[in-house]
């Protein structure tokens, strides 16, 4: 817990928008966090990213 | 390992160092400090790869042959004249010295930091039988005279501010002036007269050692205040506790080590007061020299194979001060001796995983330990292991009830459905029908029963309408 809200700290201080990363267990972890606290940052999977395509630019 | 000391649970004793937010922008600032500094002192050697591996294949090579390595050295000892103690666990390491000092007269002895005795708590058996022992590394007095317990391995009162130094020094100090400042340098100062008394009159030194070189006999202290060579060159008498684990095979080995451990655990390029010595040498130092050579649990560590480079370790911290737990908790938390990662897996090594079973869980399993460890020590590999032990332990002696638990079901059951593709493609389909009631705007908030911990922090992705490889098929 402690480590996590450092990492949503660290998360929120650069603006971003989406927050991507290539392991899903880190994904939810944070991603639990950035929810539970209505920051409004998603969270995405790298694979998420690549198969993102100008006709669905939000692949789920 | 005859009464192994029961630690208290690491999340507990975590939870008190969590809400101290002095303690945790104290340990946040020092172990980012000294990070930056040894990647920087690491960085200028070309061979740093090499060296760690050099440092590796010794380690393993001594632990391999640790049989013949013993006797090699207990040879060399006796023949420069010294006497060598074998110790089958901690009450017998510190009956032999507890002997050996009352056997010389003395009722007061100087110490060098060892971490060794610190395990086996060697002072505090001294003091039951009426010796009293100073340290005399600056930290340690500090923790000493705190009646505390060091909570880094190298540096030890690194929980402590020098307002607090300076009240404990008056409160406890006879020989320091009403005036004492808070300036380090006037603190030490402090601890340096009152020092000077006790290594002048004592007769008897005790020391830990880095490494003893099973070829010549030689036994190593590398330390930074010069208070290690004090206690080993002016007492009369000379005691030297040491861990088995700690032999290196040849004198020219050193170069290896010399390199690796003072950038590695100060990142220092050379360390400052190296002191080797060899038995004893008329009218030069003292001239009775005593090797007491500790096991305490190590011959059993070295009986699992996967486990048993926790032993390859030399003491040098950097893995506390890479670490993410640690950077958060602090040194007290993990209850014993040795705190941090290496403590995670070496405690439960030493003590039994009976003894400090919620250890192997204080990590993350990031692996910044093992990418600056000198010796590489695959910690995230050792935990894992160990992990697995514990869960061994608690089915096997925590009855019926563990044996058959939930936890344990619902791991064999998803162990199945992963290891088999259709299992698995089957699991998605069912819960693809079962997970309505769960999901609520695209994920998963809350998880039912036993559950419900684990999801009390994450979210959970529904199974999607069209999973990856159904998708990926429909692509050719």
């Amino acid at each position: 817990m402690a480590m996590l809200s450092d990492k949503v700290r660290a998360i929120l201080d650069t603006g971003a928008e989406v927050c991507a990363a290539a392991d899903n267990s880190c994904l939810m972890h944070i991603g639990g966090a950035l929810s539970r606290q209505r920051t409004g940052v998603r969270t995405m999977h790298l694979a998420e990213i690549l198969a993102c395509t100008e006709a669905r630019p939000r692949a789920r | 390992m005859t009464d192994a000391a029961v630690h208290p649970p690491f999340p507990e004793a975590a939870r008190a160092a969590l809400a101290d937010s002095q303690l945790r922008h104290n340990l946040a600032h020092a172990t980012q400090t000294i990070r930056a500094k040894r990647a920087e002192a690491v960085g200028e050697v070309p061979d740093w790869e090499q060296l760690r591996e050099a440092g590796r294949a010794l380690k393993e090579r001594v632990l391999r042959h640790l049989d013949d390595y013993l006797l090699e050295l207990e040879g060399a000892v006796q023949q420069a004249g010294g006497v060598v103690h074998w110790a089958r666990d901690a009450e017998e390491a510190n009956r032999i010295v507890g002997d050996l000092v009352l056997a010389h007269g003395a009722d007061e002895v100087v110490k060098s930091k060892s971490l060794t005795t610190e395990e086996t708590k060697l002072n505090e058996a001294l003091g039951e039988r009426g010796i009293r022992a100073w340290e005399t590394d600056l930290a340690q007095l500090i923790i000493q005279l705190a009646g505390d317990a060091p909570s880094h391995i190298l540096v030890p009162a690194i929980h402590k501010n020098r307002a607090e130094i300076r009240e404990l020094f008056l409160r406890t100090l006879d020989d320091v002036p009403d005036d004492l400042s808070d300036d380090p340098r006037a603190l030490a100062e402090a601890a340096r007269r009152h020092l000077r008394k006790r290594f002048l009159s004592a007769t008897v030194g005790i020391s830990g050692a880095n490494f003893a070189i099973a070829e010549t006999g030689t036994v190593s202290v590398v330390e930074s205040e010069g208070n290690g060579r004090m206690c080993t060159t002016l007492p009369e008498v000379l005691i030297t506790m040491v861990g088995i684990e700690k032999i290196i095979p040849t004198w020219q080995d050193l170069e290896v080590f010399l390199q690796l451990l003072p950038r590695s655990s100060t990142a220092e390029r050379m360390n400052p007061y190296t002191t080797l010595w060899t038995g004893v040498t008329p009218g030069d130092g003292p001239q009775k020299f005593h090797l007491v050579l500790v096991d305490n649990g190590r011959t059993n560590a070295l009986a699992d194979t996967i486990g048993r480079q926790a032993l390859n370790c030399i003491r040098c911290s950097a893995c506390l001060n890479v670490c993410p737990v640690y950077e958060r908790t602090g040194g007290h938390a993990y209850g014993s001796t040795y705190p941090g990662p290496i403590g995670a897996i070496l405690t439960p090594m030493l003590d039994g995983v009976e003894a400090a079973g919620s250890l192997p869980y204080a990590s993350s399993l990031c692996g910044a330990c093992y990418e600056v460890c000198p010796v590489k020590i695959n910690i995230p590999e050792v935990l894992v292991h160990l992990r697995q032990e514990v869960v061994e332990h608690t089915a096997r002696e925590g009855g019926i009830r563990k044996r058959f638990s939930g936890e344990r079901a619902a791991m064999e059951a998803l162990a199945r459905v992963f290891a088999d593709r259709r299992a698995y493609e089957a699991a998605q389909r069912l819960g693809r029908r079962g997970q309505w009631p769960l999901a609520r705007h695209g994920t998963i908030e809350r998880l039912p029963g036993p559950l419900a911990g684990w999801s009390a922090m994450r979210d959970l992705r529904p199974v999607p309408a069209q999973s990856f490889r159904e998708w990926w098929r429909t692509r050719s």
